[in-house]
């Protein structure tokens, strides 16, 4: 992972040790853990039969929007990681733009795919005292990592595009609500381009063809958010050459 | 040459494929799946009925018979029984089945290995319906006719010695049974107990008297009469009579001196004695006889004294216990106390991740292994027996709601004791091993509550002795003595605990109180099922009851490790005044 790209290395560092990024991680675990030992009780498990799988789907959910928020909001510079270069630092560095935009995609990629590890012991224990299978965990994060990727990208393009705090948290804010609650409102199929959508289809009915393709359109979405942004850093770099 | 060589070396790698498999593959067992169901074809639903199963066989057939039952709803209910037929060999297997939806067939199947290797549908159709039951032992099949166009949908059984059930549930469906021709020698002991019992707890009994039928011993206390066998003739009746010499204190039908019947009872259950034979051909052309038929199946049956509505008390769910849920809490924190000492400690330098990654798999297995350990511990049993004196027989009748309890799903395994038979009631699925005993359901799919019965034997009497003006109660046990007892007499209690009860007991009239307030028994389970015994005991005809808590620990199912569960047992005895 760390000889792929040097900007991802150093950003999941800082993301793993800086001190903001542990309090970032420790508020998540902190939330999952809430919501893990409030599954406890067994009655509500017993309100229908769909109950007892609820559960673990609603914990999935909640870790699903959580990751994606923390994942976009650290690539866009909502959440400021100490030391973390944006963008438009990394423009003025000797990397290839291409380098620059697939380390910051990588980033949000393994930095998603690292949330949803560290919130692992709390998935299994909901999982573990519902009896469900721990493949249902395994297919949501399959789902969830290049959601979370595509959307970290587009947010580490917000954060090279839009220069007021403002206006980043804003547009940022707008596509997360898009992407999670206006996509989720469409008429079938459409509504499972929203990932809430894809997650509990992906732990209901297994990884299904149309889970697939719209898991793969997001992963497509993740690259042209990269080339997006290597053509930013290239035309910001053509713009300070001038 | 390479292309010939090529093509003949695929050709014999496929015909040793085909042929390697065929000869793989087990000869398809020419097995064959006889079935039989209900008592001469007629199923009361709801009840217990038997489902004779024969199965025969030209090979060796070692698997699991399973009886698919369709339950309420969308529910089964399946038997199962171990089958071991040898080569050209036959195995009988008798489950009592409780059918509830006779629209839908029974599916009997025969697995072996998990895989099936026989099926055989049985459809019931509601043409094969009743409302009830009246199987007679005669030699020839006829005699119940007027049954068909009496009120109601009685339907008619004629049975032979070795169709008679071995166990007491299976005349559930039955309102009564009639002994015309009986080989003593032809029925086993437990056929002898099962229908004393079935008697004992309520069921009616008729006995022909005439000279053909030879009384056995085991029938004999049962009998209110003694038949002489000696026949004789009144004028005004076309049949001739046996002559019978009523026992004391029984009812006698007819003339005194030459009774047309005697009835009398045994314990909760009627035994009627007829001295003519219906089943002969003067008999069948007598018309008096609709009379003495109508009146006996009119005869009110005795109410069981516990209810499903005792099931209610049952809790449905039980919580994690509390130490469970704070070690849960406590590692919950601890992994992200750990976590944070590690991402700060190591998180930045070269292999970091390893060791983080390697934290969280450690917590996560640890946290999994320990939430599937807390909710296979949280499978359990809830269960509250009655346990209803049956008088002079010297038994008692025990039935016994059992709720399951499976709180974060899945199911629970239970065994029955030897004699008890179980009935869901609710729908759901349901798995019952006859080879096993084990009853194995969940709450999750609506199945939550089963009764069980079961006839034990218990020597106990209670009687009110009025001496000199004042009442005393004298119990009389070979067994143990109920504990915190209290007599109930309309509407009224009186306390005779804490305690065990004594073997007598002056009554104070002053010590009567009334049960209208809720929660004068306590507040546990068992305090919480006497006062549901006490409203039901006032809708009783029986004014007099002796109600306690049963000291013996017997429960009616137990879990694989032998608890009982959440458990509850109240003895009720009715007192006889003296």
């Amino acid at each position: 992972m760390i000889a792929l790209n040097a900007v991802a290395r150093r950003d999941l560092r800082l993301r793993l040790a800086g001190g903001k990024a542990v309090t970032m991680v420790t508020v998540y675990l902190l939330v999952l853990a809430i919501l893990a030992l409030l599954s406890l009780p067994p009655d509500l498990g017993r309100l229908d039969d769909l109950r007892q799988e609820g559960l673990l789907l609603a914990f999935l959910v909640v870790a699903t929007v959580l990751a994606i928020y923390l994942t976009s909001a650290a690539a866009c510079g909502e959440i400021a990681v100490e030391g973390e270069k944006s963008v438009v630092d990394l423009a003025a560095s000797p990397f290839p733009p291409g380098v620059v935009a697939r380390g910051k995609v990588l980033t949000s990629a393994v930095f998603a795919a690292w949330l949803l590890l560290l919130g692992l012991p709390f998935s299994v224990i909901v999982a573990g005292i519902r009896g469900e299978s721990l493949f249902a965990v395994l297919r949501a994060a399959a789902v969830t990592v290049p959601v979370a990727a595509a959307i970290g990208g587009i947010g580490a393009l917000f954060g090279a595009v839009f220069e007021s705090d403002f206006a980043r948290s804003f547009v940022h804010w707008l596509t997360l609500l898009a992407a999670i609650v206006g996509a989720a409102a469409l008429p079938r199929p459409w509504n499972l381009l929203s990932p809430v959508r894809l997650v509990i289809l992906a732990v209901r009915d297994g990884l299904r063809a149309d889970v697939l393709l719209v898991t793969a359109l997001y992963a497509l979405l993740s690259l042209a958010a990269g080339a997006a942004i290597a053509r930013h850093v290239a035309r910001i770099r053509a713009t300070y050459q001038r | 040459m390479r292309a010939v060589i090529w093509r003949w070396g695929h050709g014999l790698i496929a015909m040793s494929l085909v042929f390697g498999a065929a000869a793989a593959a087990p000869a398809a067992a020419p097995i064959e799946i006889r079935a039989d169901l209900g008592l001469g074809g007629w199923v009361v639903p709801g009840r217990f009925v038997p489902l004779r199963v024969v199965v025969s066989a030209s090979t060796e057939v070692r698997g699991l018979l399973e009886a698919v039952v369709p339950a309420a709803g969308h529910g089964t209910l399946t038997y199962t029984h171990a089958l071991r037929v040898a080569p050209h060999g036959r195995q009988e297997i008798v489950f009592h089945v409780v059918l509830t939806d006779p629209r839908r067939p029974l599916v009997l199947r025969i697995t072996s290995g998990g895989s099936e290797i026989a099926r055989s549908t049985l459809p019931v159709g509601v043409s094969r319906v009743a409302d009830g039951i009246v199987a007679a032992l005669t030699r020839e099949a006829a005699g119940l006719e007027f049954l068909a166009a009496a009120e109601g949908k009685r339907r008619a059984a004629y049975l032979t010695e070795a169709a008679l059930p071995a166990r007491w549930q299976a005349y559930d469906a039955v309102d009564l049974v009639v002994i015309h021709d009986l080989d003593a020698r032809a029925v086993l002991p437990a056929q002898q107990e099962a229908l004393v019992g079935w008697v004992a707890q309520g069921g009616r009994l008729l006995v022909i008297a005439h000279e053909a039928l030879v009384i056995p011993p085991w029938l004999r206390p049962l009998l209110p009469a003694d038949p002489t066998g000696s026949a004789a003739r009144l004028p005004e009746l076309p049949v001739p009579l046996a002559r019978l010499v009523p026992d004391a204190g029984v009812e006698v039908i007819g003339d005194g001196a030459l009774p047309l019947a005697v009835r009398g009872r045994f314990g909760r259950g009627l035994v009627e004695i007829w001295a003519f034979d219906p089943f002969s051909p003067a008999g069948r052309s007598w018309s008096g006889r609709i009379r003495q038929w109508q009146a006996l199946l009119a005869a009110p049956r005795p109410e069981s004294v516990a209810t499903p509505a005792l099931a209610d008390e049952l809790p449905q769910t039980r919580p994690l216990p509390g130490t469970t849920q704070v070690a849960l809490a406590l590692l919950s924190i601890a992994y992200i106390v750990v976590l944070r000492l590690v991402l700060r400690r190591w998180g930045a330098s070269r292999g970091g991740w390893i060791l983080v990654t390697a934290v969280a798999v450690v917590f996560a297995s640890a946290l999994y292994g320990f939430a599937s350990g807390a909710r296979t511990a949280a499978r359990s049993i809830a269960q509250v027996s009655v346990i209803e004196v049956l008088p002079e027989t010297q038994r008692a009748r025990v039935t016994t709601y059992v709720s399951l309890l499976t709180p974060y799903g899945g199911s629970v395994t239970a065994y029955l004791s030897p004699d008890a038979a179980a009935r869901p009631l609710g729908g759901g699925v349901l798995l019952v091993d006859e080879s096993a005993r084990a009853v194995t359901g969940s709450a999750r799919g609506g199945q939550s509550a089963l009764e069980v019965t079961e006839i034990i034997s218990l020597d106990l009497r209670a009687e009110a002795v009025d001496a000199s003006g004042t009442l005393q109660l004298v119990v009389t046990s070979a067994g143990p003595l109920p504990v915190d007892a209290l007599l109930y007499r309309r509407r009224q209690i009186y306390p005779l605990g804490p305690g065990v009860l004594g073997a007598r007991t002056v009554l104070d009239a002053a010590r009567w109180a009334a049960v209208e307030r809720p929660g004068i028994l306590g507040t546990d389970l068992a305090a919480r099922v006497g006062e549901s015994l006490l409203a039901r005991l006032a809708g009783l005809p029986d004014e007099f009851w002796l109600l306690g808590r049963f000291p013996k620990g017997r429960a009616a199912m137990r879990l694989s490790g032998g608890q009982a569960g959440l458990f509850a047992q109240m003895l009720v005895a009715p007192v006889r005044l003296r």
